[in-house]
């Protein structure tokens, strides 16, 4: 018993450095960078916040007002963008995204997201798709303005 | 139909076009499996041994825009077979989505009373530790087979919710005495991203005091089955689980309340809790501790008393999303058995403590 006194001690000290960072942000009150252009087809979305974002980037979203399922593209690993996307639109790592996606999926929670491997490839994958919402980055050219949903700062 | 091969999470991807214009369907296939080496020390004895473990094959499909199947399909080892090894279904299940965040699922599901048993299951490569909490082969019905109620991420506080209804403990895949269920709820909220607050309730009524699939396979009681209490038993089981997993810390508690009543002996309450810890040292390393214990009372007749404690530590490594490695020692101490009256050659019928240590080494894959 004292044993798990100690392991209960430990955890709630080290728990407790993890929420400072969040408040020092918080604080801090200054917006992200956001690198990338949110494209969706066909899910009645005009505008999204960051926040929302990643909510529907962690797979916690599974069908549209426009009663579309959400069909979540990724970037795989083959594609330049993946560091960048993990951890803008999800906050994490890329490894603790691929972490992330194969538990929930592993769960049943979620439906498998589909990998892409280039913006491209993600642009043509949204066009086809309704319900499909992805992220290309900005500089991406030829980005359809019909795919294009709005970032609210 | 085409074949994707992807790389994305090691996962092959087998895509179908619909009618034009339609979702593309998939089906995702998955595979994890784990070898260990153990080397123990109980009793002034010891053994050192390699093992392979369980493997499961893992399918998700969408079956249309608003159905899904899931299936996990176990072999592992059994003396008992002439192959050495046996398959289980684990996991066979349809679930409709009626709208954002609820659905309904039919089929054989984990059942979810916990974060651990909601969330890791088969997959080792997911497990913080190396082994199940011990609550898991005496205390958790792991499956249940019938029609489950699910919302998730319900509003800011990402409330969830699972009622399940289905065949019990003592009951089979195929069929049940009886026509009295089991039936579980399950709440959880989460605050944070990387916090799962949830609490659930299970009730089983049998008619016939028994072990079944239900109950999970590696559970037995600490009694021989010859001499098991056959008559009607009512098993109750309250669970509370915190979780936090960030890319830094992982805390997990596990805490199970169980009464499981007879009317001879009354209710018998028995408890469990585990304790994780774990801190990540950059991208793969997460060395941990963990505390385990589960006590049932004397007068149980479903698990039979015993008591268990387990702490440990080990260190996590993590190679890539899909293979990693655990290397944890553990103290183990037991007593099989409160009540000299219970008689078994695989227990100490004085009820004394019996101590062992372990140096356990295990690689988790998927592929």
């Amino acid at each position: 018993m004292l044993n798990l006194r100690f392991c209960l001690l430990l955890a709630v000290a080290a728990l407790m450095p993890s929420w400072r960072p969040l408040a020092a942000q918080a604080a801090a009150g200054a917006p992200a960078p956001f690198d990338f252009v949110v494209v969706a087809n066909d899910t009645d979305l005009s505008e999204v916040s960051v926040p929302e974002l990643r909510r529907i980037f962690r797979g916690e979203q599974s069908i549209w007002p426009t009663k579309q399922p959400v069909t979540v593209v990724l970037p795989s690993a083959r594609a330049d963008f993946t560091d960048l996307f993990a951890r803008q639109a999800l906050g994490m790592t890329r490894a603790a995204m691929q972490r992330y996606w194969l538990a929930i999926v592993f769960q049943g929670r979620a439906n498998p997201p589909v990998p892409q491997d280039s913006a491209a490839e993600v642009l043509a994958y949204v066009q086809r798709t309704p319900g499909a919402v992805g992220l290309v980055p900005a500089v991406t050219a030829g980005i359809p303005k019909s795919l294009v949903i709005r970032v609210k700062n | 139909m085409r074949l994707i091969g992807l790389l994305f999470l090691g996962s092959t991807v087998v895509a179908g076009a619909g009618r034009a214009g339609a979702q593309t369907r998939q089906t995702q296939l998955n595979g994890f499996g784990h070898v260990e080496l153990t080397g123990n020390r109980e009793a002034g004895a010891t053994d050192a041994y390699f093992s392979l473990g369980e493997h499961s094959l893992f399918v998700a499909s969408s079956l249309s825009s608003r159905i899904s199947f899931l299936g996990e399909y176990v072999v592992r080892f059994n003396g008992a077979s002439a192959t050495n090894y046996l398959p289980s279904i684990e996991r066979s299940l349809v679930k409709f989505s009626y709208s954002n965040n609820h659905a309904v699922i039919v089929g054989k599901v984990h059942t979810p009373a916990n974060y651990w048993n909601d969330s890791y299951h088969h997959g080792r490569l997911f497990f913080p530790v190396i082994d199940r909490p011990l609550a898991f082969s005496h205390l958790v019905p792991l499956h249940m087979l019938g029609v489950q109620m699910q919302g998730q991420n319900l509003g800011k506080a990402r409330f969830g919710y699972d009622v399940v209804v289905g065949n019990g403990i003592g009951s089979s895949d195929a069929s049940a005495k009886g026509t009295s269920p089991s039936s579980l709820v399950a709440l959880h909220v989460k605050p944070h991203e990387n916090l799962r607050l949830g609490v659930s309730y299970y009730y089983d009524h049998m008619s016939k005091n028994a072990y079944g699939t239900h109950s999970g396979h590696t559970t037995a009681p600490s009694r021989p089955i010859t001499g098991f209490y056959s008559g009607p038993l009512t098993f109750q089981l309250a669970s509370a689980s915190a979780a936090w997993f960030s890319e830094r810390v992982e805390l997990l508690n596990e805490f199970s309340y169980n009464v499981s009543g007879t009317d001879s002996l009354g209710g018998a309450r028995n408890v469990s809790n585990f304790v994780y810890l774990g801190v990540r040292l950059g991208e793969h390393g997460v060395p941990y501790a963990f505390g385990d214990l589960i006590h049932v009372a004397d007068n149980d007749l479903h698990v039979y008393p015993l008591e268990k404690r387990k702490i440990g530590v080990g260190y996590r490594y993590d190679f890539t999303p899909l293979v990693n490695l655990k290397a944890q020692v553990e103290r183990r101490s037991e007593r099989a058995a409160h009540d000299a009256r219970i008689n078994s050659t695989s227990m100490d019928r004085h009820g004394r403590l019996t101590h062992a240590f372990g140096l356990r080494v295990q690689l988790a894959y998927g592929f």
